[in-house]
């Protein structure tokens, strides 16, 4: 589900990127963890869209880049809007942060 | 010249990125994929390198001049502003929901702005006032390297309209003030006869 999502953000227009929904050092514990369980070192510890089932409601969180071109708090509305779609009907609450603003890569790169 | 050394909150550090810039080498390559204030850090110092060479005809790690304390100041605000910093909050359509920029994210759009200011370079950039809150009214404040022999004043009247239109299109913030304060003159040598 986490792809097809990521799909359909980064299918809002002026959407650039989808960063990791968390933070490196909120995702270092995880990291620390599948060192010490090899079986486990691939363990995907940075999600780019965090999905958690909390009692019943679902929570989506992401961070995202918009195009400088963009307007961001539509952009964000959007993105906000086609989260809530794609897991439609569940009773969603979505976090949208917006992370970076710049031209859509390809322009600067990395 | 000497980099700052203050680690990012993603225990990278600016030094490591112009050492990206000039070698391509990095400890952790797909970090610099997934870390958006690693991301506006290259940004700026590949503006700042083409801003060293405009304004020096030389590059930025040959710039250690003693004339060159601007670009240590900016380099040392680079260190502070490339942090996400303050949630600013973006109004939802749904009240369940939560969207918000980071104060970081807008910092670096502004400084990307006043960048663009031929012959100048933007120095320190703060976010005055309580982002956190919507409504509150927030002061913006641009510090400025330019070059002298510049027109100071006709190009900060169109840098404040450039930042004005560029914080309406992605912001909600209630922009109380652009100050824009030119804090060095940089005298570009001169051959000798």
């Amino acid at each position: 589900m986490s792809t097809s999502l990521h799909q359909a953000i980064m299918a809002v227009d002026g959407v650039t990127e989808v960063f990791p929904a968390r933070n490196l050092w909120q995702r270092l514990p995880g990291r620390a963890a599948s060192l010490l369980q090899r079986n486990n070192a691939d363990a995907d510890d940075s999600a780019l869209v965090e999905v958690r089932d909390l009692g019943g409601r679902t929570e989506a969180a992401v961070r995202i880049g918009v195009s400088s071109d963009a307007r961001t708090p539509e952009v964000v509305r959007a993105v906000a809007a086609a989260i809530r779609n794609h897991l439609s009907p569940a009773d969603v609450s979505v976090k949208v942060t917006v992370v970076r603003i710049a031209p859509a890569r390809g322009a600067a790169g990395v | 010249m000497s980099m700052p050394h203050d680690v990012f909150e993603c225990g990278h550090t600016l030094e490591e990125l112009s050492l990206y810039l000039d070698t391509g080498e990095f400890p952790d390559p797909p970090h610099l994929e997934s870390c958006p204030e690693c991301r506006s850090g290259l940004d700026s110092l590949r503006r700042l390198s083409a801003a060293g060479e405009e304004l020096f005809a030389n590059d930025l790690a040959a710039a250690g001049s003693g004339r060159d304390d601007w670009m240590k100041d900016i380099l040392a605000n680079l260190t502070l502003e490339l942090r996400p910093g303050r949630s600013i909050p973006l109004h939802s359509d749904d009240p369940a929901d939560t969207l918000s920029e980071t104060e970081g994210s807008v910092i670096a759009l502004v400084r990307s702005v006043a960048d663009s200011l031929p012959g100048a370079v933007a120095g320190k950039v703060r976010l005055e006032g309580d982002v956190t809150v919507p409504g509150e009214p927030v002061a913006v404040h641009v510090d400025l390297a330019v070059l002298f022999g510049h027109p100071l004043m006709p190009r900060a009247a169109s840098l404040r309209q450039d930042l004005a239109t560029a914080l309406a299109r992605h912001t909600e913030l209630n922009i109380s003030a652009i100050d824009i304060t030119v804090t060095d003159v940089i005298d570009a040598p001169r051959e000798e006869l």
